[in-house]
């Protein structure tokens, strides 16, 4: 055993000599070594390690219990103190915590919001291995603005899975959102999916009856939600009873838990793939390539490869495409088929013929955003509002200084006050949110259970804010007040508390920077959405009641059902379309001639109408005629272009041009007329050459009501369709209802905004009602004197609202740049939209001013107004 | 002048008694021997440090013996003043102890 290796360990040295004071260490340390070394003499190394552990523990517990027994002590009286100062001045506390509260509140909600956002499908198995094949055209084809589509051949999802190794599962659907499912009396439009039987292998939706791998497996079964069964059947046992609808008698199979909210897929309902084709179509329609109506979804063993494994499925379909004979099998040659990850569908997809109602990446940052600001702003308060208080206490800070306390007490002590206030308003702020949560679903239109708050993460979250909150509000007031030197505070030279008005009013300035560019946001948003509802879209979208065709009885009696109607004088037209005119969704490119014999490709929408459908939505024709009864070969035979189609075609004259057969036919029809064009899509997108083909006896039929006496006239329609119908029970929408609901998401936006703009402003304002409140009471002796020297009301008002004025004013500069920058984004979505006026602007700074002006103004009012022999006569 | 403690008294005699080899565990070890009891370092650290203090001793480093780690031993050695005082407390027990009754037990 070498001399060296007979000390005791260093790390216990190394306690040991900080653990005493400096003239004892040297005896402790050579007697603690002797004992050591005595152990380790009679050969019994462990037993003085054990012995060195042993001591070196005693030490420690000693010390520790003295720490704990004297912290105990300063943070009783650090929280005595604190109290007192809190409850004397409460308006101040109040103002703070009320302040945070919103503010976190705030951040809560939309944290929460965000959370939800961001955990869509990723409650399925694998979630990672799982994407849905949607397809990029080469270049702009179907004139809709993208070249993205959502959509895949039916034909696809067994290909993949026969065709490649890496697919571990392959599946696909297609939704219907109003199927009537009937069972004796009872009938319910619901909504649902036409999928193969891979469904339950490819996502992870529970079961609550029936077995995953079978209950689609004949052709004649259905899967129904729970909520369905409830309805259908109560609480009668649903599994092998039958459902009727139009493909006939289906025996309900299965029953699905609820979903999760957070699922881009929903369902009621579950019917085999195939039963959507009719029995002799269906092996043509299951093997039909080139008709791209369904959603493909796979599940790979290893989503690492993913390029690689597009690349495969490129030459695959280009293959396919190619080898089958499929008309403009060359052109889709090109289409390029890509994974979209399953997690990511839900914000990333703005895809062309998307089933599911996403939500989008941007709105996402937008609030993160919004939710960062409105913290800090609440922060920002508190700082504000912390040091301006601060200035009352310099006193105790000398006296402590004076006692004997350290600068790290003293920022220790007020970096704690304001963590405890932070941490008071965090728990009220949770019960806000809870409170709150019913409402906040409504407008974000999303169910968040209060459970999500409880989530560990988000408990931890929460946590992590509170404290961040708390240092960011008391990070400055601490180190600002820990600084202090007691002989210039005792000396009553602490006028720099009251001129470290830089600090404070940067942060005002910010303050309000934020709240003009929200607000500015919000009237941008607004104005947009009005300007939407007041566009002129070409037609007339009022008063119109519509209905589908859906009902053999109706459809059949067509005529009759429609003369009928119009026996009321309040019905005062009636027709139908196959789309709805403020949402075609049908659309096509075809290459034509130009007058010089060119040929040019033309991407346009179209949609069947009846005969007086453009009298019926006062579409203006302005070359030829529109269709006419008078004419035999209109049926079926005659279009209307709109005059984008004749402008991009360039024809000096159209009428009488054949054209090339169109979805349905086998005969060209022939061009009778140009109409001025209509928006015949959402705003977003520009208006595109359009074919209005005539084709009586579409899907969609309209009547244009009387505005007079609606419910009666509604119950009247009801009365009549009621003796038409078959099958079908009446159901109606308005159009320009169904116009606002393509906005709905705008809208949503606008209203999230306005309220967290409201929330932001407001938060401010306790702001500076805190500063000027403060400022006025420590000017008391200034406005005294000037008052008695003459000063008037108005002079004084002047005084104290020139400071935040100032302030205010310049916070437009920051702020309206960086608005339009957004804005002017934002807008760029909208094809048809407002432009960024300055008045736009200059009005968010206004009305900033004047609430800041009134927030101030009652403070400085009262203070000026104030007899100076009351505020002069303590001397 | 104050007289000793016990505790004191018990230290300082164990110092004399240890002469040169007069060391904090040296003299817990004797006190060991010679009372039985087993004071810990920190009982003898407080009487040490209130006799130097009244300059009843004093203390010199030793040389670092390369024996132990290479470090310096704290030794004790008497005053005279020290050496008055623990005559002085012995004069005053030998004091007290005189003229008593006797002190053995009456067996009955």
């Amino acid at each position: 055993m070498s001399r060296a290796q007979r000390r005791p360990p260093r790390w216990a040295e190394w306690i040991l000599v900080r653990s005493f004071p400096v003239d004892m260490r040297e005896t402790i340390l050579s007697d603690f070594e002797d004992q050591y070394v005595r152990f380790d003499e009679q050969g019994i190394r462990t037993g003085a390690h054990i012995w060195t552990i042993v001591q070196v523990f005693k030490i420690l517990k000693g010390k520790l219990l003295n720490r704990i027994y004297w912290s105990g002590a300063m943070l009783n009286h650090h929280i005595k103190i604190m109290l007192r100062n809190l409850r004397k001045s409460r308006g101040f506390t109040a103002l703070n915590i009320l302040g945070l509260t919103i503010g976190l509140a705030c951040f809560i909600l939309i944290m929460l919001y965000i959370r939800h956002e961001l955990s869509y499908d990723a409650f399925h198995a694998h979630a990672d291995r799982l994407f849905r094949v949607a397809c990029q055209l080469p270049g702009e084809r179907y004139g809709m603005g993208e070249d993205m589509l959502a959509i895949t051949p039916a034909p696809l999802a067994p290909g993949m899975k026969e065709t490649f190794p890496e697919v571990d599962a392959s599946t696909r659907f297609s939704p219907r959102n109003r199927f009537l499912l009937t069972m004796e009396d009872t009938h319910f439009y619901e909504r649902g999916l036409f999928a193969d039987p891979h469904f339950f292998e490819v996502f992870s939706f529970e079961l609550i009856r029936g077995d995953k791998a079978r209950v689609l497996e004949n052709l004649e079964s259905i899967v129904i939600s729970r909520r369905l069964a409830e309805k259908f059947f109560g609480s009668r046992d649903p599994i092998g009873k039958t459902l009727e609808c139009s493909l006939g008698d289906l025996t309900v199979t299965g029953i699905t838990a609820d979903l999760p909210e957070n699922s881009h897929i929903q369902f009621d309902w579950l019917i085999p793939f195939a039963l959507q084709f009719s029995p002799e179509d269906r092996e043509r329609r299951l093997n039909k390539w080139n008709w791209d109506d369904y959603y493909t979804y796979v599940k790979l063993s290893d989503a690492s490869q993913t390029s690689a494994f597009e690349e495969k499925l490129h030459a695959y379909t280009k293959k396919v495409y190619r080898a089958a004979d499929v008309e403009w099998g060359e052109i889709r040659a090109q289409f390029r088929h890509f994974l979209q990850p399953m997690k990511r569908i839900h914000l990333t997809s703005g895809f062309k013929y998307e089933f599911a109602l996403t939500s989008d990446l941007s709105t996402i940052r937008m609030f993160s955003v919004i939710a960062v600001f409105i913290l800090l702003i609440a922060c920002v308060n508190a700082v504000n509002l912390n040091t301006a208080r601060a200035s009352k206490r310099t006193k105790e800070i000398g006296m402590r200084k004076v006692i004997g306390a350290q600068r790290r007490q003293l920022f220790r002590q007020f970096t704690g006050e304001s963590l405890l206030i932070s941490l008071v308003s965090l728990v009220l702020a949770l019960g806000l949110v809870i409170a709150l949560l019913p409402m906040y679903n409504r407008l974000i239109e999303r169910s968040i259970t209060v459970q999500a708050l409880f989530h560990a993460s988000v408990m931890l979250g929460l946590v992590l804010v509170g404290l961040l909150t708390g240092l960011l509000s008391g990070l400055y007031p601490a180190l600002f007040l820990s600084s202090l030197k007691p002989v210039n505070i005792f000396r009553q030279r602490i006028g720099s508390v009251g001129r470290r008005m830089v600090l404070r009013n940067i942060l005002v300035l910010l303050q309000f920077s934020t709240t003009i560019a929200l607000m500015a946001a919000a009237l941008v948003i607004f104005r947009q959405i009005r300007y939407i509802q007041n566009k002129d879209l070409g037609f007339n979208r009022e008063q119109i009641v519509v209905m589908r065709r859906s009902d053999p009885g109706i459809r059949q009696n067509y005529t009759a059902f429609q003369n009928t109607l119009l026996q009321n004088p309040k019905v005062i037209e009636v027709t139908t379309s196959s789309q709805l005119p403020t949402n075609i969704l049908s659309a096509t490119g075809v290459p034509f001639q130009t007058d010089n014999g060119d040929e040019r490709m033309i991407h346009y929408q179209w949609i069947g109408v009846d005969w007086n459908f453009l009298d019926v939505f006062d579409i203006e024709i302005t070359q030829g005629r529109n269709f006419s009864k008078a004419f035999s070969t209109d049926e079926a035979g005659a279009i209307i272009i709109n005059e984008k189609f004749l402008d991009e075609a360039g024809w000096a004259n159209p009428i009488g041009k054949e054209f090339p057969p169109l979805w349905d036919g086998e005969n060209p029809d022939k061009i009778v007329g140009v109409a001025k064009n209509i928006h015949g899509r959402s705003l977003h997108w520009e208006i595109k050459p359009m074919v209005i083909a005539c084709r009586p006896n579409a899907y969609f039929l309209f009547a244009r009501i009387d505005v007079r006496d609606v419910v009666g006239t509604l119950a009247f329609i009801e009365e009549v369709y009621d003796r038409f119908m078959t099958r079908y029970p009446f159901d109606y929408f308005f159009l320009d209802e169904q116009f606002d609901r393509m906005y709905g998401s705008e809208k949503k936006l606008g209203r999230m905004v306005v309220y967290f703009s409201g929330l932001a402003i407001f938060i401010a304002c306790l702001g500076i009602i805190g500063l000027a409140s403060h400022t006025a009471e420590r000017r008391t002796k200034e406005i005294g004197i000037r008052k008695t020297l003459g000063a008037s009301v108005r002079g004084i008002l002047f005084l104290f609202t020139k400071e935040f004025t100032r302030w205010v004013l310049l916070a437009n500069l920051i702020a309206w740049p960086a608005a339009f920058f957004i804005m002017q984004r934002w807008l760029q979505d909208f094809h048809y939209r407002i432009g960024l006026r300055w008045d736009l602007f200059l009005l968010s700074g206004l009305m900033a001013l004047v609430i800041a002006l009134i927030s101030v103004g009652y403070q400085s009012l009262r203070a000026a107004l104030a007899r100076p022999v009351n505020s002069l006569r303590y001397e | 002048m104050k007289l000793l403690t016990r505790a004191e008294e018990y230290v300082l005699l164990a110092i004399w008694r240890a002469q040169e080899d007069a060391y904090s565990l040296r003299l817990q070890k004797a006190i060991h021997e010679i009372s039985g009891e087993k004071w810990s370092l920190g009982t003898i650290y407080a009487p040490l440090e209130r006799l130097e203090k009244r300059g009843y001793i004093e203390s010199t480093f030793s040389e670092a013996t390369h024996q132990r780690g290479g470090r310096h031993r704290r030794i004790y050695r008497l005053t005279r003043d020290g050496k008055e005082a623990l005559v002085r407390i012995r004069q005053v027990h030998e004091s007290f102890w005189k003229n008593l009754p006797d002190l053995s037990f009456e067996t009955h």
